[in-house]
């Protein structure tokens, strides 16, 4: 089948017009697709001094070219937009069925503008694009409104196939920590990229797609395919730990490192941490586990909780950093409450991340006596699993507190005085790994363009996992070069739609991708190449951000993790050492002291 | 006589088979001689040396490989034993 140029769906909600327009294939190469073609066009086309939840914002759904072709692991999207959580590049990754059901509809993103005047969903079946009235699926969860819209399409075979995502009532409540959710279970999650939906009055948008990807030459393509797939196969984290455990299999090395958020970052151990574990998750609540699109991983977790009836419940998950952050971050041990959390966030479609550290942040608050008790009217000492699922519904309704803590920790801490409890970057919430026990994760965090984050640069594969080569935790040494060089093979992978964990398998960097991205789309990359790509996608992120007012001021870290040392576990004694670690990282990456990108830097990467 | 030593030894998931008799919630008081290394270790478990894992002693982790393998035991070191893994 011959290749054309990939096509991208611009809808523009005020106007009520919707054009569909093709992607000149020079951008294609430079930026492949997905998290660097999103960037991109947001780049181009948006003021990053924009108000997030003004129509002027644009919010940009974006697969890579290697989603839905087949790919192992091609099953990922990027819903890109500027972030009303941190005002910084919003550019959150998910997976399941949705985003291959856009590519095989024949379409790599839609870019949305503007905003309705009343509530809408975008229905698109291969060409037929149109918008629908969405008022009877408004106030409903994402699985209600899943139902409700298949309920509201009279095409019964069109109904049964969409895929879709969708927003809760966290998203249309403009709560800054609301994520897209699709395929009822799968996470758009962080940077509060759901408000961004809400505030344009978009409740969802269902696909179905019956088209094949073309690829430029098959043959090429399917040996690529095969060869990518049998590493991951070989893998043992990829072909055993993952499959049979899930990520929240992490939960007893971490705790035994030493590094595992406990009460808001107080401590980094946490007693009750077996009880959370991916394997007392496998024994009690797992029903079988589950892929996402051409996934020979299937690290997903189809769970049931049958009893107590409080925490009753079925879907999927939780997810390592969920099970973690509402867990031990909130000094919470069982397992059914927080499994309950973590169904209630999917269904309000709160980013599970944000909720926990939000509510984790609220809980030092209140024990320190900062929150006063008729503010709240709860108990919200840590480790109360019935505060956390009430402070659950309030965020999402911006109901008590939550009228506050829908915003997030940074505004609920500042709103009681104390800015210093917020355990975050950028005004966004902590992953579940305590980077003072991890030295390089720490300056991971520090310099995400996106606020704290686990997956921009996931460095616990080497310091902590031993994934690759491994890297001692404790020191700074060769942490600089390592950090940007994981940041920018994850921005090929981001970029080209395939999923990160992929990347777990010995072998999985930059040659497997190129051989697969050049079967499909004949640009004749070199693994240079792609790593240039990378880097030019990390350096277009930082601009976006310099021109929205940041500093490099903002890459830093709580002052809890610079200066208060660890008082448990193997790093007991360590403070994170970012200082020793950021002035040689901006240097490697050719920026200034300041954390400018040099104009030599910018011309070497076409970004000028 | 040869002196020895006491460790506790945790092992997790599928290496939780290699565990001694006595061993509750996948951890047990291990006496093992003096100067043993962790090699010494693996091999009295039956644990294939091999095969990649994760050797976190007292709280810091190592990859298996020759130089961890040396690391030698001390009384009441803790050490826990993984199989590859990942995630996050
Ligand atoms: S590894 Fe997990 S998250 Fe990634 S594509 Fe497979 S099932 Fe989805």
């Amino acid at each position: 089948m011959e290749r054309s140029t990939e096509r991208i769906i611009r809808v523009n909600l005020t106007q009520k017009t919707i054009m569909v327009e093709s992607i000149d294939s020079t951008l294609m190469k430079q930026f492949i697709g997905g998290r660097g073609l999103g960037t991109k066009i947001l780049y181009d086309e948006v003021d990053p001094k924009v108000d997030p939840l003004s129509p002027d914002n644009k919010l940009i759904f974006m697969a890579g070219p290697l989603t839905g072709s087949g790919a192992p692991c091609g099953s990922r999207y990027m819903v890109i937009t500027k972030s009303p959580l941190t005002s910084a590049i919003a550019c959150s990754n998910s997976g399941g069925h949705f985003p291959a059901e856009l590519r095989s509809a024949g379409y790599l993103g839609i870019i949305v503008e503007g905003k309705a005047p009343t509530p809408v969903y975008l229905l698109i079946d291969d060409d037929t694009v149109h918008l629908r009235d969405a008022t009877l699926l408004w106030k409903k969860t994402t699985h209600q409104t899943e139902d409700a819209l298949r309920a509201d399409i009279a095409d019964a075979a069109l109904a049964r196939d969409v895929r879709i995502a969708s927003i809760g009532p966290a998203g249309e409540n403009l709560s800054r920590i609301a994520c897209v959710i699709n395929d009822k279970h799968r996470a758009a999650g962080r940077s509060g990229v759901g408000a961004v939906m809400g505030s344009k009055n978009l409740k969802a948008i269902a696909v179905r797609g019956t088209k094949k990807i073309a690829k430029h030459n098959n043959d090429t393509f399917t040996a690529a395919v095969r060869a990518a797939t049998e590493r991951l196969k070989a893998g043992p984290v990829t072909s055993q730990g993952l499959p049979k455990f899930g990520t929240a299999i992490l939960v007893n090395i971490i705790n035994e490192c030493g590094i595992l958020p406990t009460r808001n970052f107080q401590q980094s151990v946490f007693a009750g941490a077996s009880k959370i574990s991916g394997e007392t998750l496998a024994e009690t609540y797992l029903v079988r586990n589950k892929a996402c699109y051409a996934c020979p991983i299937a690290c997903g977790r189809l769970t049931k909780v049958t009893s107590p009836e409080t925490f009753k419940g079925e879907g999927e998950g939780p997810e390592y950093e969920t099970v973690e952050l509402l867990g031990a971050g909130c000094g919470i041990d069982d397992l059914a409450a927080i499994t309950k959390a973590n169904y209630l966030c999917n269904e309000f479609g709160l980013d599970t991340i944000s909720a926990a550290g939000t509510v984790a942040t609220a809980m030092e608050l209140y024990e320190k006596g900062y929150l006063p008790y008729k503010d709240i009217g709860m108990d919200l000492r840590f480790g109360n699993a019935e505060a956390l699922l009430s402070m659950i519904y309030d965020m999402a309704y911006r109901r008590g507190l939550g009228a506050v803590a829908a915003d997030g920790g940074y505004v609920l801490a500042q709103t009681y005085g104390h800015p210093e409890l917020f355990m975050g970057v950028k005004r966004q919430e902590l992953p579940a790994y305590d980077p003072r026990g991890a030295q390089g994760m720490g300056l991971t965090y520090a310099t995400s363009n996106r606020g704290a984050c686990h997956v921009r640069g996931y460095l616990i594969a080497n310091e902590i996992l031993g994934v690759h080569e491994k890297l001692d935790p404790l020191t700074t040494q060769g942490k600089a070069s390592a950090v940007k060089a994981i940041q920018e093979l994850t921005a090929v992978f981001d970029a080209s739609g395939l999923c990160l964990f992929a990347s777990l398998a010995p072998g999985m960097g930059y040659d497997v991708v190129r051989d697969m991205l050049n079967g499909l789309t004949g640009f004749g990359y070199t693994s240079e190449d792609l790593r240039c790509c990378g880097e030019r996608i990390w350096n277009i992120e930082r601009l976006f951000n310099l021109k929205a007012g940041f500093t490099a001021a903002d890459d830093t870290l709580p002052k809890r993790l610079l200066e208060e040392p660890l008082t448990q576990g193997g790093p007991k004694g360590m403070v994170c050492m970012l200082d020793k670690m950021l002035p040689e990282y901006y240097s490697l990456r050719g920026w200034d002291t300041q954390g400018v990108p040099s104009k030599e830097k910018l011309a070497e990467l076409g970004l000028l | 006589m040869q002196k020895t030593i006491t460790i506790e030894l945790k092992l997790f998931m599928f290496l939780k088979k290699y565990l001694p008799a006595g061993a509750t919630e996948g951890k047990a008081r291990y006496e093992i001689e003096e100067g043993a290394t962790i090699k010494d270790l693996l091999e009295r478990l039956g644990i294939p040396i091999e095969e990649d894992k994760i050797i976190v002693i007292n709280g810091i982790s190592h990859k298996q490989s020759d130089k961890t393998n040396a690391i030698r035991l001390k009384q009441d070191d803790v050490v826990a034993i993984f199989p590859p893994i990942a995630g996050g």
